[in-house]
């Protein structure tokens, strides 16, 4: 009677434990707790072997994770944070702007959580890098300082550092480069510039703006427009009209909140649904010519 | 500055007004309709919620402050960061230098979170805030606070005169970051408009219960 009893009080619990996770009010400080670095493997790697002088080349933040968790896009949507790396190169080193991949989109634009946009499974965020062309011969060390947060039913916020020694040539060598196969199919999903698609066109009419591009094989696109200070954009949306893909979003511009940032429409718009289907940055200044 | 509300669907929006919430008189000087959402530059919302002890607090209570609301949850990373550092005492501390009348009211609207948790929260890190419960969100999603962190910042008449991010450091350590709320409780102070009245805000989404 009293096995019974326990048995019972047990099955109580689980089933108030089950129905409390199915509520989303998991709370994150019962039972071990994972860190972002648990959900996360972050690896730093490079696309070239050897560093020739003068070259450009890319280091990559390869990020693994954890089934039904994401991390950010550069522009998160409703919340968020986005994934940033800063790089630390020896001197003479040239460090571009990280360069994101097509993102997916979580959420629903019909909740106040809203849409946000980011990856799961896995992400690798580029940073181009120029060589000095007085380049030595030996070694070239660089740091990644890595932030993201990592979410699901909450958060977890991941900063970790990672380093990367390469070798340094004095002369033109003839390394090749996105050998790597994870960093050659990343590299297809980095956005291409949307000018050039044939007859493909950005305008703005000061409240909306309407991204007109080639659909080819595509059925559905979408539109993801990057928040700068001072621009806000609400209700985009995409239709299909004959070989084109039309790309409208509503725009309100306030100079006074853009932080005394160059106030300009960005954004990517994505063909098809997949994340490797070929996708194209748009950016059209506002700053008068 | 547009609500940024209006993201809600005809559905969502419909569901939202449907909902019984039990708001107060409007604001002191403002007269803001029991259903408007909350936008800059206008009438902040009234609302009436309870504290961890059960006690009732209405924004108009606070009549001829300035009153700072800032949407927490104690599970979200970024929360943390920015009381662990010290920044929200830092910035009460600052505001309350440039103006004495002024509250400081911490809502946490995470779905089925104890009101003792955010009590608890904000003693832990020396934050002397109130904190609010707002456990069904009603005045989570009547403001639009979408993130925690998340800030509103009202006038002494009742005007809601900033909103969005807490600072412009979502990443943390920036030896020279700008304090958005130290900036508009010192505009406001000083007679001037609040610029930016806008900044998107970082963090965590708010845990609503719908």
């Amino acid at each position: 009677m009293r096995n019974a009893l326990t048995n019972a009080m047990l099955g109580l619990v689980v089933l108030l434990g089950a129905v409390a996770d199915a509520c989303g009010q998991f709370k994150p400080s019962q039972g071990r707790q994972k860190s972002a670095e648990d959900l996360v493997a972050v690896s730093f790697v490079s696309d070239t072997a050897r560093i020739a002088p003068g070259q450009t080349f890319h280091l990559a933040i390869v990020f693994e994770i954890e089934p039904h968790w994401h991390i950010y896009w550069v522009s998160p949507g409703a919340s968020g944070l986005p994934t940033q790396v800063d790089i630390i190169a020896p001197e003479g080193f040239v460090v571009g702007e990280p360069l994101y991949t097509r993102p997916q989109a979580f959420g629903s634009s019909e909740t106040l959580e809203g849409l946000t946009y980011g990856y799961e499974k896995n992400a690798v965020l580029f940073v181009p890098i120029t060589a000095p062309v007085d380049l030595k011969k030996g070694s070239a060390s660089f740091q990644a300082d890595i932030l993201y947060l990592v979410c699901k039913s909450f958060c977890l916020m991941g900063n970790i550092n990672r380093s990367l020694t390469l070798e340094t040539d004095d002369k033109e060598n003839h390394a090749s480069i996105g050998v790597d196969p994870i960093l050659a199919r990343a590299k297809d999903r980095l956005p291409q510039a949307l000018e050039q698609l044939e007859e493909s066109k950005v305008a703005f009419d000061g409240k909306l703006l309407t991204v007109r591009i080639s659909a080819g094989d595509s059925k559905t696109a979408t539109l993801y427009p990057i928040e700068l200070p001072g621009i806000t954009y609400e209700n985009p949306k995409v239709v299909l009209k004959g070989d084109f893909f039309i790309a409208t979003v509503e725009v309100e511009i306030n100079p006074d909140n853009a932080l005394g940032e160059e106030m300009k429409l960005v954004g990517v718009v994505g063909l098809g649904k997949n994340r490797d289907d070929p996708s194209y940055m748009f950016e059209l200044s506002l700053s008068k010519p | 500055m547009k609500n940024r509300c209006s993201f809600l669907s005809t559905i969502g929006l419909a569901a939202l007004m449907s909902a019984a919430v039990a708001f107060a008189a409007p604001a002191p000087g403002a007269e803001a309709s029991a259903e408007e959402k909350a936008k800059v530059g206008e009438a902040a919302p009234n609302f009436t919620l309870d504290d961890a002890n059960g006690k009732s607090h209405s924004l108009s209570d606070y009549k001829g402050k300035i009153v700072i609301l800032q949407w927490i949850n104690p599970d979200c990373p970024i929360c943390r960061r920015v009381s662990k550092a010290g920044l929200v005492t830092k910035m009460a501390k600052e505001c309350k230098a440039l103006n004495k009348d002024i509250v400081h009211l911490a809502i946490n609207s995470t779905a089925g979170m104890p009101g003792s948790t955010s009590a608890k929260y904000l003693k832990k890190h020396k934050i002397k805030a109130l904190a609010l419960i707002d456990g069904d969100g009603k005045v989570g999603h009547r403001y639009g606070a979408r993130t925690t962190p998340h800030i509103f910042v009202i006038d002494a008449e009742g005007i809601l005169r900033y909103q969005g991010a807490i600072d412009d450091d979502p990443r943390g350590g920036k030896e020279d970051a700008t304090n958005y709320v130290v900036n508009a409780v010192r505009q406001i102070s000083s007679g001037e408009t609040v610029s930016p009245d806008y900044v998107k805000s970082y963090g965590c989404s708010v845990k609503y219960a719908d």
